[in-house]
């Protein structure tokens, strides 16, 4: 078995982190999944901060940010990621049910690596998170972080 | 002059007379007595007792007295000399005439006495048979003398001439008394004339400049009264200044005479009086003066003065700049910029140009200073004083340097500032009108287009129209009743266009007030909803007004101009032509191009060419002037012309217009005329016969020459007008016809004599020549008389003579004879009367060979002095006469008196033809005679003579005691000596008569002088005298003796008199207007010469009324002639007016007429001076000024003028309208502050006047009251002070505009604009934050909609992929429902997040191909018609402008709309397609599908809003409403129409340009 890096889920609706675990345990990947429920939550996770002070440092391999979340909404997380020296790089897509221009044009302008509408078809819905998670969990090279 | 026969009395002073014959009848013994023809006795002495107490007292002989007295008068009336009568009673009886200036006027007899013894045994019987007493009968028989015939002839003559004398010193009186009154007849009329005369007149002595004479009108002008004026000048009474003095002078030099100069003079109180001046020089008793012509114009220029004024004042600058800069300016303009002259005249331009202009400025001048143009106008900004700039017109022409100095521009300048501050203003009013509204400029109505009908309108549409909101409330008020009828098809038009396009006009028509009146509009609308419309319309009346007004005064001119006979031309200051008529290019040969080019001098050549540039330069400085001069076309040619120019104001400027005419036939009639006239008038005037010139028929004498009133004694006056009937010349009516049928049969008449009548009465035989004559077209006699009465006489005498001669040989108490002289000193009687024996007592026989017996008779002291006479008549071939004494043998000493011809004979001898008689008789009378001479003093003294005598031997002189009165000499003194008496005459006198003298003491010619005597008191006096010789019994001079009348005091009065009526005659005649003096009935007495040179015509051309109508006035002359008429009744003077009359060149003058009676001719026919000015010119440039004047009436400003107290004299019609003042008078009965506001007052006075007073002009906006409604209008009003043109304030004029309408319209606006500008903001406000909630709602339906939707649908999946066998199949059926519904959601929520993107999103315009959107769509809906049958008809659309993305949404939508509602159709038809329209594109979709019920149209385009139900027609309902979303996004309109089940079509627009 591949040494998979972790996937980071950034999510607060539980029924989405479900059906998304589920789209995602086809290809095995659900175990490497570790689900945050906000930005805040999210930040201290890769800042190896609070609740994961004790965790293994490392990043994972890429970030799924969903938009709408309380407190620190998913924007607001990739602008502090994307101005955070050693969380830069970090591979962030994200992965929310607005279509909206403006939250485009905004994640693109953060620096986003790519960002998914969540279809309302299930089929379609799953598919799409199938191919992320193989995508940048297993396809994607990353730079050696220092 | 005839002598009234019952005057007789008056003329001879009969008690003097009576004196006088008593005397001579006590020394000569003979009685006498005077009888006029009636018999009656006027004087008598000394009746012989025979008849007074015998004869005349006794019935039967006084019968015979009386009948013998009768018989004696007839004779004399018969035209005897003298008549010897023997009266019935045996008297012998003798008459003689007494004839008075030509007329026997009374008889002077005398006798009573015998020639022989009397029949004593006659006078016996005739004592018996009447009773007398013989005895004493007898006795006064004894005293009856005995004279002989020859003395008492003698007596008869004496006192003939006596009585001659008498009687024509009285008549001389008479004569004077009939001058007298004839010359105060004249006087009086033209005095009469002169103070009578509508005109101002004056006459003033040239070399002391004082008035002589003034008439009434002056002093009534003047207000001077005559006493004042005589004696006085014109500056003595301060009516004129010296300058204005200079001017006249000036002129005078310049031309010799003033002709109708404008004059400013002033009367008494100092009032400036306008007048029309002339002068004409005349001589007046030797010194030369002026007459002087005033002709009050200040009322009449009054107006015009104002109105040129206000134009002058409207402020045009001028400037003169040198090439270096500097410039030279006029007042206005340094009144523009505030400056004073001496601060702008060291300025250059530039120096007040704004620095960002100066290089504009040089642009314009370059093509002048290159020479590519002549003048430039362009506008630009001055600097003034202050700093502050102002916007100026400004034209400028290149002017070359004279005399080589440097060129320099002229350039004028017009103060604009104002208007670019209108146009500023009103253009930025414009924009943000148009900004806001866009065509909602005054009148706004809305239309229902389908009834027609207005259904509402604003209150300036209604008050435009006179309507009120009520009509509109009534629905009364259609397009078709508003509209005139020939405005009905353009409206129809416009309708019609409307409903296609969406919008209206602009274009301009008539509406109907609600008075009926029309009123131009203009109009622009556009669509609304369905078939209604809103409308805009601004009243465009005045601009139609005026519009129309200027064509047609355009036309109007042109037309006068083109039709002038003569050539037109206008032209400026610097001779550029400005305008010209056909005719001067027709004439010219020159092309209007060419003549624009050209100087008016170019038409001249030669010395006329400086005599034009003279004549051009007096009518720029003086206002007028004429010239003939030769008028030189393009081909060569010259034509004498006659020009004429004045100035006028064109636009500010000087302008010379003025005409020309060809007067070549005028001057070839002339010069024809003149030589023929010189030649007949020569002819005419020097003919030794008499020359008449009579018209046919009715025989009046038109002319009559030198000769005709010599011979015929009829002066011109009273022969002109009169036939030879009227004259009594020829009162034979046979000799008449006869005349007359000859004339008319052959054309002439030669040598006819006939008798005619001379004034005197006298029958004179004339040999007479006629001819008829045609002058122009009319016929005319013109007859020579030749005097031949003598010739006859002679010719009938030579015959006579012949036969007589035997016979009187025989008859005459003397002898006739032949007397011969030979060379060698011998000499006889060839041929002698048988009387030669009865002279000499010698036959004749006896003298035949050898006259020396005759000498022998003679008495030795006679001889030689007889033989002295014969030599000398032989040697000077004189008359010989001689008195000399006889001695005979039988009758002793006897006088002769001999009187012979002599003629040379070829022997060189002497014949004498002759007759000797014997005159002892009267030389015994003769000395009787020298006895009376003393009676004849006395006679002298009677008549108020004095007399003289002067001897010539001793040479003294003898005076009567009168003539030392008369000379002012103490009587008792001796009178000075002959030698002194050259004293007491003038040398002219004394010439005169020294020379008379001595030709009387030389020949014994009597002389009759009036003679100038110098009194010692200087004063000189006229004097009439007479002197004859004395001669001595042998006949030679001895003396003179003479008699002498004072008549200076006629002479004085005569002379006055004369000089009296000529002073006034010359200054009516030769006044230097026109004038006729007519009679009653039409006779033309007299025309002066500006009237022939004004009319052309002679007096001989116009000698009646009725010719004279006939020639000026054409068909206007039967009222003319009545109007003329009237003239003779009037009273006093009268101003008949203008009138056109015509030339004799044709050309048509004004005169002005004024007439008066001013007297009577003798016969009783009222005389008539008309005079008349004319106003030709006057009324050219009247008319120019009526121009201003029109101009001030048709404008749409307000224009009024007040005085310098502000009392309103002028306000247009148009200013009257503003206030609501309904006439002039109206609007002057008000002062200037009463048109304002009482509030506005304290402004007026203290700021706005003072302001206008400082600077001369000043603006503000005001508002002035409505005088009737008292609603306040607002006024850009404009003042400035009006000058005349000495540059004197006399008032204060205003051009000023309503702007009410634009204040209004403007208030309006900025309360619309605050009230829009709060709208907008409120309007921002709530978009603002329905936006934001309509972003916070798609963001919530994007995320939180969608997110339990998703879930639905994963839950389901995973429960039919997790559980695929424990579902039952009625689970699976729901899920599969469940999974449905979810998906429709999703649509829905998609769709609406779409609708709601596109509302917000941003239009991203570009060109694009719309065919490849079509085909791009039908690509999407591929998939949906692959199983349909579908007949696509689609157009090539064209390119447009648009959102690439959203434009194919929009076909997207409605292709998909299409395709899904014509699914139920076995063959589908769908149609794309487009029109094209004025400013947008309309594209449609048709379908043949379901289409809908048009009533749920309005539903369309709704969010959600479905026509079918999504069973039959799937669908979300948001498809048309984006669709309409984005098609209005673009500025078009989105439609549809539709039929339930015939299909559909949808129509959408683009515009060309999308903003």
């Amino acid at each position: 078995m591949i040494n998979l890096k972790t996937i980071l889920l950034a999510e607060d609706d539980p029924k989405d982190v479900e059906l998304t675990l589920e789209a995602l345990s086809e290809y095995n990947l659900a175990n490497h999944v570790k689900v945050v429920r906000d930005g805040v939550e999210a930040l201290e996770y890769l800042r190896c901060e609070g609740q994961y002070k004790e965790r293994n440092k490392g990043l994972p391999a890429v970030l799924l940010l969903d938009i709408k979340m309380p407190r620190i909404n998913g924007i607001e997380v990739l602008e502090v990621i994307r101005a955070d020296e050693r969380l830069k790089m970090l591979p962030v897509v994200m992965l929310t049910s607005s279509r909206e221009e403006p939250d485009l044009k905004k994640c693109y302008a953060l620096g986003v690596n790519a960002y998914v509408v969540k279809p309302v078809d299930f089929k379609a819905f799953m598919d799409a998170v199938k191919n992320i998670g193989i995508f940048w969990a297993l396809l994607n090279e990353f730079p050696k972080i220092d | 002059m005839k002598l009234m026969k019952s005057n007789i009395r008056e003329i001879i002073d009969f008690k003097k007379v009576d004196s006088l014959l008593e005397g001579f009848n006590k020394s000569t013994g003979f009685v006498t007595a005077i009888l006029d023809l009636e018999g009656n006795v006027l004087s008598q002495s000394g009746w012989r007792e025979i008849c007074t107490d015998f004869h005349r007292i006794n019935p039967e002989t006084s019968k015979r007295c009386k009948i013998s007295d009768t018989i004696l008068a007839g004779k004399m009336e018969a035209g005897e000399k003298h008549h010897f009568y023997r009266c019935l009673n045996g008297l012998i009886d003798v008459a003689v005439p007494v004839v008075i200036n030509g007329e026997h006027i009374a008889n002077l007899f005398s006798g009573q006495f015998f020639f022989d013894e009397p029949d004593r045994d006659f006078f016996i019987r005739q004592a018996r048979e009447n009773g007398f007493n013989e005895e004493k009968y007898l006795e006064a028989l004894g005293k009856v003398p005995v004279v002989s015939k020859e003395k008492a002839l003698n007596v008869m003559d004496f006192l003939l001439n006596m009585t001659q004398l008498i009687s024509e010193t009285t008549f001389q009186k008479l004569e004077q008394l009939e001058l007298n009154k004839n010359i105060l007849e004249s006087e009086n009329r033209f005095t009469k004339a002169f103070r009578s005369s509508p005109a101002a007149l004056t006459i003033t002595s040239q070399k002391t400049e004082k008035l002589i004479e003034v008439n009434e009108t002056w002093c009534r002008l003047f207000g001077f009264s005559v006493d004042e004026a005589i004696g006085k000048t014109a500056l003595d009474l301060a009516i004129t200044d010296s300058i204005t003095q200079q001017t006249i002078q000036d002129q005078r030099k310049l031309r010799g005479s003033v002709k109708n100069i404008e004059l400013i003079l002033s009367n008494k109180s100092g009032e400036p009086l306008k007048f029309l001046f002339s002068s004409e020089c005349i001589e007046l008793g030797g010194e030369p003066c002026e007459i002087n012509t005033m002709i009050d114009i200040t009322d009449r220029m009054q107006v015009e003065e104002k109105f040129k004024s206000v134009f002058e004042s409207a402020n045009v600058g001028k400037s003169i700049t040198k090439l270096s800069g500097e410039i030279y300016v006029n007042q206005t303009f340094c009144d523009m910029l505030g400056y004073s002259q001496d601060e702008l005249q060291n300025k250059k331009w530039q120096e007040i140009t704004p620095q960002e202009e100066i290089s504009a400025v040089n642009e314009q001048l370059e093509p002048l200073l290159k020479g590519q143009k002549i003048s430039t106008r362009f506008e630009k900004r001055y600097i003034c004083k202050d700093g502050s700039h102002i916007w100026a017109d400004v034209s400028v022409s290149l002017q070359p340097g004279l005399r080589g100095t440097q060129p320099y521009f002229i350039t004028t300048i017009l103060d604009i500032t104002q208007r670019k501050q209108l146009e500023k203003t009103l253009q930025e009013s414009n924009e943000k009108l148009s900004k806001v509204l866009e065509t909602e400029t005054v009148g706004v109505m809305f239309w229902d287009l389908t009834t027609g009908l207005m259904t509402a309108a604003n209150d300036t549409f209604l008050k435009m129209m006179g309507y009120s909101q009520k009509d509109v409330e009534a629905r009364e008020l259609t397009w078709q009743k508003l509209t005139p009828l020939e405005y009905h098809e353009i409206s129809l038009a416009e309708i019609s266009k409307f409903q296609v396009t969406g919008r209206v006009g602009p274009y301009e028509k008539e509406y109907i007030r609600k008075d009926g009146t029309r009123k131009w509009l203009i109009f622009a609308g556009s669509a609304l909803e369905g078939n209604t419309c809103v409308e805009f319309c601004v009243d465009i009346s005045d601009r139609k007004k005026s519009e129309s007004a200027l064509r047609v005064e355009r036309d109007f001119s042109k037309a006068v101009i083109d039709s002038l006979p003569g050539v037109f031309y206008c032209y400026d200051e610097n001779l550029k032509f400005v305008r010209w008529n056909k005719n001067f290019e027709t004439v010219t040969g020159y092309s209007p191009e060419e003549i624009g080019k050209m100087s008016p001098l170019d038409f001249f050549v030669g010395a006329e060419k400086e005599l034009l540039r003279e004549r051009i330069r007096e009518v720029f400085e003086i206002g007028s002037s004429e010239v003939e001069a030769h008028f030189v076309a393009k081909d060569g040619t010259s034509i004498p012309y006659f020009f004429t120019g004045v100035t006028t104001k064109i636009d500010g400027y000087k302008h010379l217009v003025g005409v020309g005419f060809d007067i070549s036939d005028r001057i070839q009639s002339e010069k024809a005329l003149k030589e023929s006239e010189q030649k007949f008038l020569t002819l005419f005037e020097k003919a030794p016969y008499a020359v008449t010139l009579s018209s046919l028929p009715d025989g009046l004498i038109l002319n009559a020459n030198d000769s005709f009133e010599r011979i015929f004694g009829f002066s011109n006056e009273e022969t002109i007008g009169k036939t030879s009937l009227d004259l009594g010349i020829n009162p034979d009516i046979e000799d008449r016809q006869r005349l007359y049928i000859e004339l008319q049969k052959n054309g002439f008449v030669r040598n006819l004599e006939l008798e005619l009548n001379i004034k005197s009465g006298e029958k004179r035989l004339f040999s007479i020549n006629s001819d008829l004559i045609e002058i122009g077209s009319e016929k005319f006699f013109l007859n020579t008389l030749d005097d031949i009465t003598e010739r006859k006489q002679a010719e009938k005498k030579q015959a006579q003579t012949y036969e007589l001669l035997t016979k009187l040989a025989r008859l005459v108490p003397g002898v006739i004879y032949q007397y011969r002289l030979y060379p060698d000193g011998r000499s006889a009687f060839p041929y002698s009367s048988p009387g030669m024996y009865s002279i000499y007592e010698v036959t004749p026989e006896q003298v035949m060979d050898d006259a020396t017996p005759v000498f022998g008779r003679l008495h030795p002291d006679d001889a030689d002095r007889v033989s002295r006479l014969i030599f000398e008549s032989a040697n000077t071939l004189k008359e010989f006469y001689c008195e000399f004494r006889v001695i005979l043998p039988e009758q002793g000493l006897r006088w002769r008196w001999s009187q012979a011809h002599p003629e040379r004979m070829e022997d060189g001898g002497t014949l004498w033809h002759g007759i000797i008689s014997d005159i002892s008789d009267r030389k015994q009378v003769e000395n009787d005679l020298r006895e009376s001479e003393r009676f004849l003093r006395i006679s002298q003294q009677i008549a108020h003579l004095g007399s003289w005598r002067l001897d010539l031997e001793t040479n003294q002189v003898i005076w009567t005691e009168e003539l030392y009165h008369m000379y002012g000499f103490d009587p008792t003194l001796p009178p000075p000596p002959y030698t002194e008496h050259m004293k007491l005459f003038t040398p002219a006198s004394w010439e005169k008569l020294s020379a008379s003298l001595a030709n009387t003491r030389e020949t014994g010619i009597p002389y009759e002088l009036e003679l100038e005597t110098v009194k010692e008191d200087g004063n000189n006096g006229w004097m009439w005298v007479r002197g004859e010789a004395t001669r001595d019994s042998d006949g030679s001079t001895i003396g003179l003796w003479g008699a002498a009348q004072d008549i200076t005091e006629r002479k004085r009065i005569e002379n006055t008199l004369r000089e009296s009526e000529e002073r006034f005659r010359r200054a009516v005649i030769s006044a230097p207007i026109p004038i006729m003096i007519h009679a009653e009935g039409g006779h033309v007495i007299t025309i002066n010469t500006p009237w022939t040179q004004l009319t052309g015509y002679e007096h001989s051309d116009i000698p009646t009324i009725s010719d004279w109508t006939r020639k000026a006035y054409g068909n206007q002359m039967d009222f003319v002639r009545e109007e003329i008429d009237h003239l003779y009744t009037l009273d006093g003077p009268k101003e008949e007016g203008e009138y056109t009359i015509t030339t004799s060149s044709g050309e048509q003058r004004i005169w002005d007429f004024s007439s008066a009676v001013i007297g009577q001719l003798l016969d009783g026919r009222r005389l008539v001076i008309s005079m008349a000015m004319d106003v030709t010119e006057r009324r050219i440039i009247e008319t120019e000024r009526r121009k201003f004047y029109l101009l001030a009436e048709s404008s749409s400003e307000f224009i009024g003028m007040c005085d310098l107290e502000l009392n309103p004299t002028y306000v247009n019609p148009a200013g009257q309208q503003i206030v609501g003042l309904e006439d002039l008078t109206a609007a002057c009965r008000v002062k200037v502050q009463d048109y304002f506001f009482p509030e506005d007052q304290s402004f007026i006075e203290e700021e706005f006047f003072p302001r206008v007073l400082r600077e001369g002009h000043g603006d503000v906006e005001i508002r002035l009251r409505h005088f009737i409604t008292g609603e306040p209008i607002w006024m850009y009003y404009y003042l400035f002070r009006v000058h005349d043109p000495k540059g004197t304030i006399v008032g204060w004029a205003t051009v000023s505009r309503d702007i009410t309408e634009k204040k209004r319209m403007l208030d309006e606006l900025e309360h619309m604009n605050i009230a829009l500008e709060q709208k907008v903001r409120l309007r921002t406000a709530q978009l603002e934050s329905s936006n934001k909630e309509l972003e916070a709602f798609s963001y919530s339906v994007s995320h939180d909609l969608r997110a339990p939707l998703r879930h639905i649908n994963g839950y389901v999946n995973l429960l039919n992929s997790q559980f695929p066998k424990s579902l039952p199949e009625k689970a699976r059926h729901y899920l599969a429902e469940v999974t449905a519904s979810v998906k429709q959601m999703g649509d829905l929520i998609d769709d609406l997040l779409q609708f709601s993107r596109t509302g917000r999103q941003e239009l991203r315009l570009a060109d694009m191909d719309m065919n490849v959107i079509i085909q791009e769509v039908i690509e999407v809906l591929k998939t949906d018609i692959a199983d349909r049958k579908i007949s696509w008809m689609i157009e090539t659309l064209p390119r447009v402008r648009g959102d690439y993305s959203l434009l194919k949404q929009v076909w997207l939508n409605l292709l998909d709309n299409a395709v899904k509602y014509s699914r139920d159709k076995e063959e589908a038809e769908i149609e794309i397609g487009f029109t094209r329209e004025a400013d947008h594109w309309v594209f449609f979709v048709r379908d043949n599908g379901a289409g809908f019920d048009m009533q749920y149209a309005h539903k369309l385009f709704g969010v959600f809003q479905r026509l079918h139900s999504s069973e039959k027609f799937e669908g979300t309902g948001i498809g048309l409403a984006n669709v309409q979303q984005i098609i209005h996004k673009h500025g078009g309109r989105v439609w549809a129409s539709a039929q339930t089940d015939k299909g559909a079509t949808f129509y959408f627009t683009i515009p060309y340009e999308i903003n």
